[in-house]
């Protein structure tokens, strides 16, 4: 089973010093968590909650899954007790350990080493579009703190693709799964090898909460099919990939990127996350509007340009479901405003339930 | 087009910057928002560049010309041809407050000036103060005087002097008071209009009529708004002139008394009835006369003579000279019922005989003309009874002695010439010096003068009397000429005194021979023969002093005058009446400036009232206020007496229909008023061209609009209303539009922001 490794910065990129520090930081903090992250702050007891009886299943055959929980293309490989985890709903009874029900009158499920097999990557967008929020902290987290920990009081779209990677590599970990962590934005700027280890959900949401877009990272766009390039690289077997970023770069970057991984043969979830001011634009006074990243500031009276705004918001919008959907991948588009559990569940569920169509099939 | 409210309309169009500004200040204010999905914005501002770049601009536009267009509405405009003018008015209100001016009409309750008064105030309440409209105030009474100048935008206190403005005894100069207000007005004629109040009654316009002057070119083109002339008919009487026909002599402490003359005067309505006429004074007794006035009948006199008081006549006059003040009662000009006149008083007379020195005693048959005149200077003295009481001191001096140093010629107040053949040049000098101080010289013709001929009238003619032409030889009656008793009405007659007694005095006389001269210009014959020689010619120069000449010589083989019993009183009479000529009273009327005695340096005024003294170190001032004034020295000692009489030139009440102010206009204050009198009571007048280019409006009191039609004022809200109306209107409307239009390219109505987010 091969492991994840940090990925360097690449000499040609000074800017990627910084965010090689940090991922070197991650590194030598990967045995503990950092003692300043609360990992709260981006799982929402709700959330939780929700994802409780979900199980993240590769659409496609991965690598390692024989007997288990996922389907293996290795046929007669032999099975290895690997540990016991708790019954949750939705679990097959064959599985049962039916004698330590009848020890300790609690059910649990046998798992093999085989079985634990999925590696997700989850791939979080950085750029310094990700910086925008307008709903406030103090509303979003949910654990009754009101400013982040770089002290902003808004919920960006970083803060909530933070909490989605930290709630995929819950749903993750908790099946046994290996998670890995990519953070990009023109490159990649930190990554988290894949692992399984009862400390690493804790080392993703704080390499994530670490690694908040600073301000000499604003300004820097997004390149996906570098990025894509980059993790490939250190990745050799078959994973699920989970890309997550508004995607407010051009569609045909997300369609090579996606085409890059369906061909070396990974599933990939992509979910996009915008602002609910981003989606309605409802601005009522003029006032000059500054890129996050580098763009020039306009001078604009919203509401005269509201209505070719969010005609340009929903075809870019469209354009990226449709160019995920085209490579078979699963796609899902997240609000801020919005509580991260139902939607998510309701995404791991339908994925589950095409998963088992298929099989059935 | 013009704008009645200039002011306005450019606060208001500066008010075209603040959309502007605010777009610019917004601007400013705003804090940029930081944003992740500014390529959605980019591209919708690259959509949409030109649609929202003409939205902004439209609204911008819209609400320009909103406030435009309000500003325009503000600024009241208006087209008519008076109102072209952008910018503050000046109103120059000329108030006549000459003594026609004080006329309250028969059953009125207010003058003259107070309908003046209050026009000047409508007038006044009219300008607008928000226009920086100005104000100056001239009054007409004469002389013109200009109250409030230059022009003040402190209307308030325009107001207020105007209030103060009470009417004087001077005659008004209207004629005088527009040009004094068209040279103060000068180059400001852009604005610029003159109201011109007064009753227009006869006495203030014939005042200004004997006032001749040039119509002055500058300010002409400023147009003069007058109110139209009194309706209000009156009946006055008026002190015309009061004389004082003789002085008293002897200080005061005799029972002479001096004969005065009252002349009265009527105008307006002239019914039937009398006047009293009351003679009283300080020092002196109060007497009463009563005048009967016929219908219709303008003139009347009233005579008395005027005596010392009791303690007058106990403690004598300290002072040059008693007061008399005439005064009446009624008519409908209080300050034309006074009148002054001070009364000279004198210890003695000094009469100077330039003649040979008398031989004593000499009979009656070889008395010369000297020797009659002394004796008919102090007939008391010449017969023994009276030695040494009259008041006339005589003294004979000979030719040769006449302009030696201390010569009593220098102090005489009547000097006789008696034998003019017998003067010299140096004599004569002294003469005329004496005339020209005051006194006066009475001539008679040679006796000798066919024996050493007529040379001496040459000379006579050259130093007293220029002009006057002499027979070469006197004229030698056949019979004996009696004088004739048919005298001529004169407006001054020194032998007035003697009354009828004078034509009894005259019968007896004979005259043989005569000399009377065949030119004599500027004399008034006194007395003359039946066959219409002048016998006795009076001239009074302006210069000074009089001069009597008596055609015959003071000889019996000439005439018999000397020994009859005219003599006396003719020569006595002639004395007095030398005296007051030489007497150091002046006599004004109210407005003028009288001829001071010299080291003259402030009169102060001695009558009753308020005290008051004018300065009169830079020469004469112009006195308007009636009554006795002392003249005094550096000294504080009295050196004259001034009585400014009310100047009944100016009491005229008659009305004046519009046809004759309207010549008069024309006449006498350059104004064009030859086209129908206008009324303004409405907007169009007060635009006319006549009021405005130099002409006269004529305005009627009695209609409130009157005052908002007249061009100064521009007040009346309906003027430029149409304008308004429709500026208001677009503005409006335009208003309506811009909020629309606001709306719907901000797309915050409720249909667009539905179609948006469908």
């Amino acid at each position: 089973m091969p492991d994840g490794d940090a990925i360097k910065p690449s000499a040609d990129d000074p800017e990627e010093s910084s965010a090689g520090g940090s991922a070197a930081g991650l590194e030598s903090s990967r045995e503990g968590s950092p003692p300043e992250v609360d990992a709260s702050l981006y799982l929402h007891p709700q959330t939780l909650a929700r994802l409780g009886s979900f199980e993240l299943r590769a659409k496609m055959i991965v690598e390692g899954l024989s007997s288990g929980l996922h389907r293996s293309p290795f046929q007669g490989f032999s099975v290895e007790f690997a540990q016991h985890r708790p019954y949750v709903a939705g679990d097959d009874l064959r599985h049962l350990d039916w004698k330590v029900y009848a020890r300790t009158d609690k059910l649990h499920l046998k798992q093999y080493q085989q079985e634990t097999n999925l590696d997700l990557m989850v791939l979080v967008d950085s750029s310094g579009s990700m910086a925008y929020g307008s709903r406030s902290f103090a509303d979003a987290s949910g654990v009754g703190r009101t400013t982040s920990l770089d002290g902003r009081t808004t919920w960006s779209k970083f803060d909530h693709a933070t909490a989605l990677a930290a709630a995929l590599a819950y749903i993750t970990l908790r099946q046994g799964d290996r998670v890995g962590l990519a953070i990009y934005a023109d490159t990649v700027r930190a990554m988290l090898r894949r692992s399984s280890s009862q400390g690493t959900w804790r080392q993703i949401v704080g390499a994530l909460s670490t690694h908040a877009i600073e301000p000499a990272n604003r300004g820097r766009g997004t390149d996906l099919p570098r990025a894509v390039d980059q993790m490939l690289s250190q990745v050799t077997n078959r994973c699920i990939v989970a890309i997550i970023s508004d995607f407010y770069a051009e569609a045909s970057d997300l369609r090579d990127a996606l085409a890059r991984l369906r061909h070396a043969g990974h599933d990939a979830m992509v979910f996009q996350v915008v602002d609910r001011a981003e989606e309605e634009f409802d601005f009522t006074d003029a006032a000059p509007f500054e890129g996050l990243e580098g763009e020039a500031t306009l001078r604009i009276d919203p509401r005269a340009l509201r209505a070719a705004y969010l005609e340009a918001f929903r075809e870019h919008a469209g354009a990226i479901e449709k160019a995920t959907r085209a490579v078979g991948f699963d796609f899902q588009r997240l609000s801020t405003h919005g509580w991260l559990g139902p939607p998510l569940a309701s995404f791991v569920a339908r994925r589950n339930a095409a998963l088992k169509r298929k099989s059935r099939g | 087009m013009g704008f009645l409210n200039p002011i306005l309309l450019q606060a208001g169009l500066a008010c075209v910057a603040v959309p502007i500004l605010i777009h610019i200040l917004m601007r400013r204010r705003r804090r940029p928002i930081a944003w992740g999905a500014m390529r959605f914005v980019i591209e919708a501002a690259r959509r949409q560049r030109r649609r929202v770049r003409f939205e902004q601009w439209l609204l911008l536009a819209a609400r320009c010309l909103v406030v435009a267009l309000a500003a325009l509405a503000v600024g009241r405009p208006s087209s008519g041809a008076g109102v072209s003018e952008v910018g503050p008015r000046t109103l120059w209100i000329v108030l006549d407050h000459g003594l026609a001016s004080s006329t309250t009409p028969t059953g009125g309750t207010g003058s003259d000036l107070d309908r003046s008064k209050d026009a000047a105030r409508r007038l006044l309440e009219a300008l607008r103060r928000d226009r920086g409209d100005r104000a100056a105030l001239v009054l007409a009474g004469g002389p013109p005087q200009a109250l409030i100048t230059p022009p003040t935008t402190d209307l308030d206190a325009v107001r207020d002097a105007i209030d103060r403005v009470q009417p004087i005894a001077a005659a008004s100069d209207l004629a005088g008071a527009l040009d004094a207000t068209r040279a103060l007005i000068a180059d400001e004629t852009r604005g610029a209009r003159i109201a011109l109040l007064s009753g227009f009654r006869a006495g203030s316009l014939e005042a200004s009529e004997r006032a001749t002057r040039a119509v002055p070119s500058t300010g002409g083109a400023a147009g003069v708004v007058a109110l139209l002339p009194t309706r209000g008919s009156a009946s006055n009487v008026a002190i015309a002139s009061i004389d004082v026909l003789r002085p008293i002599l002897g200080g005061g402490t005799s029972e002479e008394g001096a004969p005065v003359r009252v002349a009265l005067v009527r105008s307006g309505t002239l019914d039937a009835g009398t006047s009293a006429v009351r003679l009283e004074g300080e020092g002196v007794e109060p007497v009463l006369v009563s005048v009967a006035w016929a219908a219709g009948q303008e003139l009347a006199e009233a005579s008395a003579v005027v005596v010392p008081s009791a303690t007058t006549r106990r403690d004598g006059v300290r002072e040059a000279s008693l007061v008399v003040r005439a005064a009446i009662e009624g008519g409908a000009i209080a300050l034309d019922d006074r009148a002054w006149r001070a009364i000279p008083v004198r210890e003695r007379a000094e009469a100077v005989i330039i003649a040979p020195t008398l031989e004593r005693p000499r009979t009656p048959a070889s008395f010369g003309g000297a020797d009659w005149l002394a004796l008919a200077l102090e007939p008391g003295s010449r017969l023994g009874d009276r030695g040494g009481a009259s008041p006339i001191r005589v003294t004979v001096v000979s030719p040769g002695a006449a302009a030696a140093p201390g010569t009593p010629v220098r102090i005489a107040d009547v000097v006789f010439v008696p034998d003019p053949s017998a003067m010299d040049a140096a004599a004569w000098g002294e003469v005329v010096r004496a005339r020209e101080r005051g006194a006066t010289v009475v001539l008679t013709a040679s006796p000798d003068a066919d024996g050493r001929g007529a040379a001496w009238t040459g000379a006579l003619a050259d130093a007293l009397l220029p002009g006057w032409s002499f027979p070469a030889s006197a004229t030698l009656f056949a019979e004996p000429v009696s004088l004739s008793p048919e005298r001529p009405v004169l407006q001054r007659d020194p032998l007035s005194l003697l009354g009828p007694e004078l034509t009894e005095l005259i019968r007896p006389i004979a005259v043989l021979r005569a000399l009377a001269p065949t030119a004599a210009p500027g004399a008034t014959t006194i007395l003359s023969l039946r066959d219409g020689t002048p016998l006795l010619l009076w001239s009074a120069p302006e210069s000074g002093g009089a001069v009597f000449y008596l055609a015959t010589a003071l000889d019996l083989s000439w005439t018999d005058l000397p020994a009859k019993p005219l003599m006396v009183p003719l020569v006595q009479e002639i004395v007095r009446q030398g005296l007051d000529r030489a007497g150091s009273s002046a006599v004004v009327v109210a407005g003028a400036a009288p001829e001071l005695p010299s080291g003259a340096t402030e009169v102060v005024f001695r009558g009753e009232g308020e005290p008051e003294s004018i300065s009169a170190a830079r020469g004469a001032p112009a006195i308007t206020r009636p009554g006795p004034w002392a003249v005094r020295d550096a000294t504080g000692a009295t050196v004259g007496i001034v009585t400014v009489d009310p100047d009944v030139r100016g009491s005229d009440v008659d009305l004046e229909d519009e046809a004759g102010v309207r010549r008069w206009f024309e006449r006498f204050a350059g104004v064009d008023a030859a086209g129908p009198m206008t009324e303004a009571s409405g907007a169009a007048p007060a635009d006319s061209a006549g009021a405005a280019g130099g002409g006269v409006e004529f305005v009627d009191p009695a209609q409130p609009q009157a005052w908002e039609a007249i061009g100064a004022t521009r007040s009346d809200p309906a003027e430029g209303g149409p304008w308004v109306l429709a500026l208001l209107a677009a503005a409006s409307l335009l208003a309506i539009v811009e909020v629309v239009l606001a709306r719907r390219f901000s797309h915050a109505d409720a249909d667009t922001y539905k179609r948006i987010t469908r």
